[in-house]
């Protein structure tokens, strides 16, 4: 940064940088993002988002069993409500048990802890362990087993831990 | 056979592969990053898959997400377009372990011309004439002032495995060499991962000249003639044209006559260009191959009819070119300039950002390639390519003067959206540039 000889230009090249920062930051946070303020010096950029209007979820109360098609848009389902998303931090193949026959990692109605293990994406015969982002009562599985799923699609959503159903240990484990 | 084609990139060239896709009745599947979820080559191919954040490393440069996103897709080929992973041996290794056709060499092939110095050997070894200098990558500073010796000064250290006019350093003071050595060696360390260096004349007043080659699987090929990429900007390019303007027929025989000794000689297969140094006495000398589509294919395919990236496409899949060098004809002129979102008054810092009016030209023999229009933000992950705007006359003035007619019409405006169509009209009213005197150390002479 240049000294305050011009003033006039500094305070344009220091916002177009907040601006710029303030769009990195927008991207690499998690969706819901409502506001977003940047100082420097005396310059200030501040970013405000009016969520998008969306249908509200079909409340399910935890008893009902899991839906047996995933969503037709799960994208647009994702975060709405009380509701929060997992998602796919990779592209591959996404499976909910640790290995063929073994009892998936979660169902429907469970409890589940901010990184405990949710299921298995493959990618170039690595099997990653896809943590759950938050802690919460799974509401819907969202796609099949061995369905291929890219990045940033909800695996999962997450409901307030309220309600009866099962605590699990994490399927195998756990961490 | 391809019927699906991934496409590995993003910006302009991912919308021109799209097309060729959409010309030969092949399915497009877009992968793309969250910076460009609503980006025109998303809005355009058949399907697209988001393939990570922003950051490149994570998206465009994430072999496993690409690879899935294709196998997502049941594609059967992956074109990677330029820059990103296109001269990635190890991709397309991946590629072929997978069954997707790889828009582009065999990996072994990649690999040796990823090395400057193994290209220069395999160019040698086809007797393709090189600029004097080191076969070998230097060992040590004083190794390298021993070969500066030899050859004579100015010299020019490369790192070997450089590309894209990055990670070079010319030398005129003899007492510089050392140091100036073991920069260069750790520069190449930190920005490719390799820090063999090697060494060769630096030519001054020279131009660069480079042929574009297509070759088929069958041992068929042809050259489309060359390419003028003297206005360049630390060793970027900003203005291309073809022919070269002081090309003849004779030279350019010549010249089309190396390229494809050392082409078909390496078994290349695809389209590729052989870059060289076109010196002042009018000897020629090879630089380097890229193995790619490059930025400015368009300026080729102006003059000789021929669409670069659907031969990609057909001799990917197979096909013989069914054409050979006495149906190549080049006619008229060709001239492309890159509008980058650059600010040259402020050093070409990026001046990136929403981009409230995009009012591209046109007109006659106006083409522009871009991905952009308005409303597009443009993001600070990537290069600065706005638009590439070529133009095709009968002649050089012809097709300069219709090119100052199309930077004219080109309308950009942004909140702090700078970009370099002023400096495009600068050059094209300058003398020097529009007698065709242009050779590679112009734009540092030009004033701004």
């Amino acid at each position: 940064m240049s000294g305050g000889d011009r003033p006039g230009t500094d305070h344009e090249h220091l916002v177009r940088l907040l601006c710029d920062q303030v769009r990195t930051l927008a991207a690499q946070l998690p969706p819901g993002l409502r506001q977003l303020s940047l100082r420097a010096g005396d310059c200030e950029v501040s970013v405000s988002v009016e969520p998008p209007a969306v249908a509200p979820a079909a409340a399910l109360p935890a008893e009902q069993p899991a839906p047996s098609e995933p969503a037709t848009s799960p994208h647009d389902e994702a975060e709405t409500g009380d509701t929060t998303p997992v998602t796919a931090p990779l592209v591959g193949t996404f499976y909910r048990s640790s290995e063929p026959g073994a009892d998936p990692f979660v169902e429907v109605g469970d409890l589940v802890e901010e990184g405990q293990v949710v299921a298995i994406i493959e990618a170039m015969k690595l099997m990653n362990r896809i943590e759950s982002t938050a802690r919460g009562r799974v509401v819907a599985i969202l796609v099949e087993d061995k369905e291929m799923v890219e990045h940033g699609q909800p695996l999962l959503l997450l409901g307030p831990d309220t309600g009866e159903g099962d605590e699990t240990d994490g399927g195998d484990g756990g961490r | 056979m391809i019927k699906r084609v991934l496409v590995a990139n993003r910006g302009e060239i991912a919308v021109r592969v799209v097309r060729a896709c959409r010309d030969l009745g092949l399915s497009s599947v877009v992968a793309y990053s969250e910076a460009d979820a609503h980006t025109e080559a998303v809005r355009l191919a058949d399907d697209a898959v988001c393939v990570g954040p922003p950051p490149a490393a994570r998206s465009y440069l994430h072999v496993p997400n690409i690879i899935g996103a294709a196998l997502k897709t049941e594609s059967d080929a992956v074109h990677p377009g330029y820059g990103f992973l296109s001269e990635d041996p190890y991709f397309a290794e991946i590629c072929a372990d997978h069954g997707l056709t790889f828009i582009g060499p065999p990996p072994k092939l990649m690999e040796q011309l990823g090395s400057k110095v193994q290209a220069r050997t395999l160019m040698r070894e086809h007797g393709v004439s090189l600029l004097p200098g080191t076969l070998d990558p230097l060992s040590t500073p004083a190794a390298a002032a021993e070969a500066a010796d030899d050859i004579g000064y100015p010299v020019i250290l490369k790192a070997a495995a450089g590309g894209g006019g990055r990670g070079m350093t010319v030398v005129t003071d003899p007492s510089r060499i050392e140091e100036e050595f073991n920069n260069t060696r750790a520069q190449a360390r930190v920005a490719f991962n390799d820090g063999s260096v090697y060494l060769e004349r630096y030519l001054q007043g020279a131009r660069h000249v480079e042929v574009q080659v297509l070759c088929d699987r069958h041992g068929g090929g042809v050259h489309l003639g060359e390419r003028d990429c003297s206005v360049q900007r630390r060793n970027q390019k900003l203005i291309e044209e073809s022919p070269c303007p002081v090309m003849t027929p004779e030279l350019r025989a010549r010249m089309g006559e190396s390229a494809m000794r050392g082409a078909l000689g390496i078994g290349y297969e695809g389209a590729g260009t052989m870059e060289f140094l076109l010196a002042p006495d009018g000897e020629y000398h090879f630089l380097e191959i890229n193995a790619r589509l490059q930025v400015e294919h368009p300026v080729t395919e102006a003059v000789t009819g021929i669409d670069l990236v659907r031969e990609q496409l057909r001799v990917a899949a197979g096909e013989p070119l069914g054409y050979d060098q006495g149906d190549v004809r080049m006619t008229g002129h060709a001239l492309e300039c890159r509008i980058n979102a650059e600010d040259p008054s402020r050093a070409f810092a990026p001046a990136t950002g929403r981009l409230e009016e995009f009012v591209p030209p046109g007109g006659p023999w106006v083409r522009v390639d871009t991905h952009c229009r308005q409303g597009t933000v443009v993001p600070p992950f990537y290069d600065s390519l706005l638009a590439k705007v070529i133009t095709w006359g009968a002649d050089r003035p012809e097709t300069l003067a219709r090119m100052a007619r199309a930077l004219r019409e080109f309308s950009i405006e942004g909140k702090g959206v700078a970009t370099t169509v002023g400096l495009h009209q600068r050059i094209l009213a300058d003398p020097t540039f529009a007698r065709g005197e242009a050779d590679t150390s112009y734009l540092s002479t030009l004033t701004l």
